[in-house]
């Protein structure tokens, strides 16, 4: 289960997701994704948050969006995936009881 | 090669100017934005509005682009005019993750500048991170499970330029008690590292294909038990499906529908471990065809019931 969790220092998270610190310390200010440890030194982050800065920083470079709108966009598309997964998951659920 | 009318594709009149164009473009990134966008194709959509704007905000390319345009002619395949060459290769794809791949036409244009972005420079370079999704059933989660998957891993030439797709198959462990959406990472079995870089990793995310009976609600399951008004009325015992095999349950007189029972432990694993539980959702029917003996006895039983299915309407 180990090999399952990655814990990555912001050198490595920088690395990974090939950002500079200066543009992983913003979107962390706009709390888009929240690393562990209190300050920079001693923060740790992991496999989610490199997926989600990805994709932030997709959307912030080609929807020219700044980081507070990237911040909103992802919590409502987050919010609209968990709406649609209920959605249909409900829509299933009504399936088995109404006739055909 | 076909002619790609860029101003068309952002939807534009050729005589735009600057603010029209960003406009234009920012409402279709939106629009196809492949993270954003559930319309079908969008990813490919998004790659053709980018390609426009790439051309069409920048003024020198902009300006090849027109002049190109003149000899194009709509329907007719293009070819660009001998000794065409571009000025404006240098600063192409600033800003862009240098994923971007544009068309051929793009790059009879303007050249295949922007892929030295991704590779041509010199000293190891890790390779990308992969992500796939994996379909799972919910009888795959009970057990540690090994899979059998198979994709597609993107390679680059030492100086950054696309190769074909490297095919590769995989063994794969998955853990009990997996969730669905849950990311499985795989270390070091995505795109293969250049000049002596590390292997990118690859990502399985767990997509729980719907089962014909149970529905998933956290680690517990659902499973919808018809019954008929009698059982439903006199209760008894029932044989009823787990994802491990048939049970007897009880059923309980005067069992309403939509009334839920909890079967202990058969439902999906948690990650520590612990069973969820199975959930029976009860829903009474009537037989579809009722001959005149039964027809006989339900208007007795109507007779005698005194009972209004509707008492709260009247309240």
């Amino acid at each position: 289960m180990n090999s399952l969790i990655m814990q990555l220092d912001i050198h490595e998270f920088c690395q990974r997701a090939g950002l500079s610190q200066t543009v992983v310390l913003e979107i962390v200010e706009h709390g888009i994704v929240e690393p562990t440890g209190l300050t920079p030194d001693q923060w740790q982050f992991d496999a989610d948050a490199l997926a989600i800065v990805k994709r932030a920083f997709r959307l912030q470079a080609e929807l020219q969006i700044e980081w507070a709108g990237i911040a909103l966009a992802l919590q409502l598309l987050d919010e609209l995936e968990q709406l649609r997964a209920d959605n249909s998951h409900l829509r299933r659920r009504l399936s088995r009881f109404e006739q055909p | 090669m076909d002619f790609k009318d860029y101003y068309k594709t952002l939807g534009l009149e050729p005589g735009a100017d600057d603010k029209a164009v960003k406009a234009a473009y920012r409402k279709l990134a939106r629009k196809y934005h492949p993270d954003v966008s559930k319309e079908k194709d969008a990813e490919n959509k998004f790659k053709e509005v980018a390609e426009a704007y790439e051309v069409l905000k920048s003024a020198e390319k902009r300006a090849e682009y027109d002049e190109l345009r003149q000899f194009a002619k709509q329907g007719r395949p293009f070819e660009p005019p001998s000794g065409w060459h571009s000025q404006a290769h240098a600063g192409f794809a600033d800003g862009m993750d240098g994923d971007s791949e544009f068309s051929d036409f793009f790059e009879s244009l303007f050249g295949a500048a922007g892929r030295s972005h991704r590779g041509g420079r010199s000293g190891a370079r890790r390779g990308q991170d992969v992500e796939m999704e994996l379909a799972l059933l919910l009888e795959e989660t009970l057990a540690d499970e090994t899979k059998t998957i198979a994709f597609q891993l993107p390679q680059y030439s030492p100086d950054g330029h696309p190769l074909p797709a490297l095919n590769k198959t995989l063994n794969v462990k998955i853990p009990r008690g997996v969730s669905n959406g849950e990311r499985i990472r795989l270390k070091g079995q995505g795109a293969p590292g250049l000049g002596g870089g590390a292997n990118g990793d690859l990502y399985l995310i767990i997509r729980f294909v719907p089962h014909p009976l149970f529905d998933v609600e956290g680690h517990n399951l659902i499973l919808t038990v018809p019954l008929a008004p009698w059982e439903a009325v006199l209760g008894g015992q029932v044989t009823v499906p787990t994802l491990t095999g048939k049970i007897n349950l009880r059923i309980p007189a005067n069992t309403q529908s939509g009334q839920r029972l909890r079967i202990k432990g058969k439902g999906l694993f948690s990650k520590s471990g612990e069973p969820g539980d199975l959930y029976a959702l009860f829903k009474i029917v009537i037989p579809p065809q009722t001959d005149e003996p039964a027809r006989a006895l339900w208007a007795q039983l109507a007779e005698q019931a005194a009972f209004n299915p509707r008492a709260q309407w009247s309240q």
